[in-house]
């Protein structure tokens, strides 16, 4: 069994890894039932799975996470639509860490590509690591 | 670019229950106890199941395509902070108002029904210009 990842194994500057997958039509159908309201660009999937293909690449990349990470800060630019079905390889880097008031603080850096390597988003998120 | 005098985003709201943390676990993958175990999430300092962040957080893009269309996706960059947690029960909105600091930047919110800020930050799209 992998050890779980700590606070010490985050190196700044080092690639945490990459993943690639592709939306199915089935969560976008889930998806539609959670927020029935949101309208998606013609042959795209709604923004929001942008964020979804982050977290995903988060839970997938950083394993075994210690229990009790904090997520307290995300920001994220959108480059273009991603089409239902695209594979989407997201790559996470760490760019950052501290501690500051007993809290342990990691910053990952986030980019993901499609199609022929075009750029669909980038982003950052701040993380309270738990260990 | 397009101009709009659009001050204001137009605000959407859901409902966040167990069924909706559940349905947002399966898509995302993320089945972090806090969030889908109400046994052991009574045990941590938060004292019972919350949301997660980012269920929260696409209201946010939803409010923003509600309002300018989804053109307006394109470039367009957040950063939030997640301030507050969301509780099973909580009724959330997102909304925004156009930031005095500079052109095209709105400050965004996601608020519960207490008019307490659960997210706070910003949105700058490229789309609109003024």
């Amino acid at each position: 069994m992998a050890e779980v990842l700590t606070f010490d194994s985050f190196r700044p500057g080092a690639s945490m890894g990459r993943t690639t997958e592709a939306i199915d039509g089935e969560a976008v159908e889930s998806w539609r039932q959670l927020y029935p309201r949101d309208a998606a660009p013609a042959g795209e999937l709604p923004s929001g799975f942008a964020t979804v293909l982050l977290m995903r690449a988060y839970m997938r990349i950083l394993t075994p996470r210690p229990p009790g990470n904090i997520h307290v800060r995300q920001r994220l630019e959108l480059l273009a639509g991603i089409a239902p079905g695209e594979e989407v390889t997201t790559e996470l880097e760490c760019v950052g860490k501290e501690l500051k008031r007993e809290r342990r603080y990691v910053e990952l850096a986030c980019s993901a590509t499609g199609k022929g390597g075009r750029p669909l988003f980038d982003g950052r998120m701040t993380i309270i690591w738990a260990a | 670019m397009r101009e709009t005098t659009l001050d204001t985003l137009t605000p959407v709201a859901l409902k966040v229950d167990r069924q909706v943390i559940l349905a947002y676990a399966q898509i995302t993958g993320d089945f972090n106890p806090i969030h889908v175990d109400p046994e052991f999430a009574a045990s941590t300092p938060l004292g019972g199941v919350i949301a997660h962040g980012t269920l929260s957080l696409n209201l946010i893009w939803q409010s923003l395509a509600a309002s300018f269309g989804s053109e307006a996706m394109r470039g367009a960059a957040i950063d939030i902070r997640f301030t507050k947690p969301v509780r099973d029960g909580d009724t959330v909105e997102a909304g925004g108002r156009r930031s005095a600091d500079a052109p095209g930047r709105f400050d965004v919110w996601v608020r519960n029904q207490d008019g307490i800020d659960v997210i706070e930050g910003t949105m700058t799209l490229s789309y609109v210009a003024t």
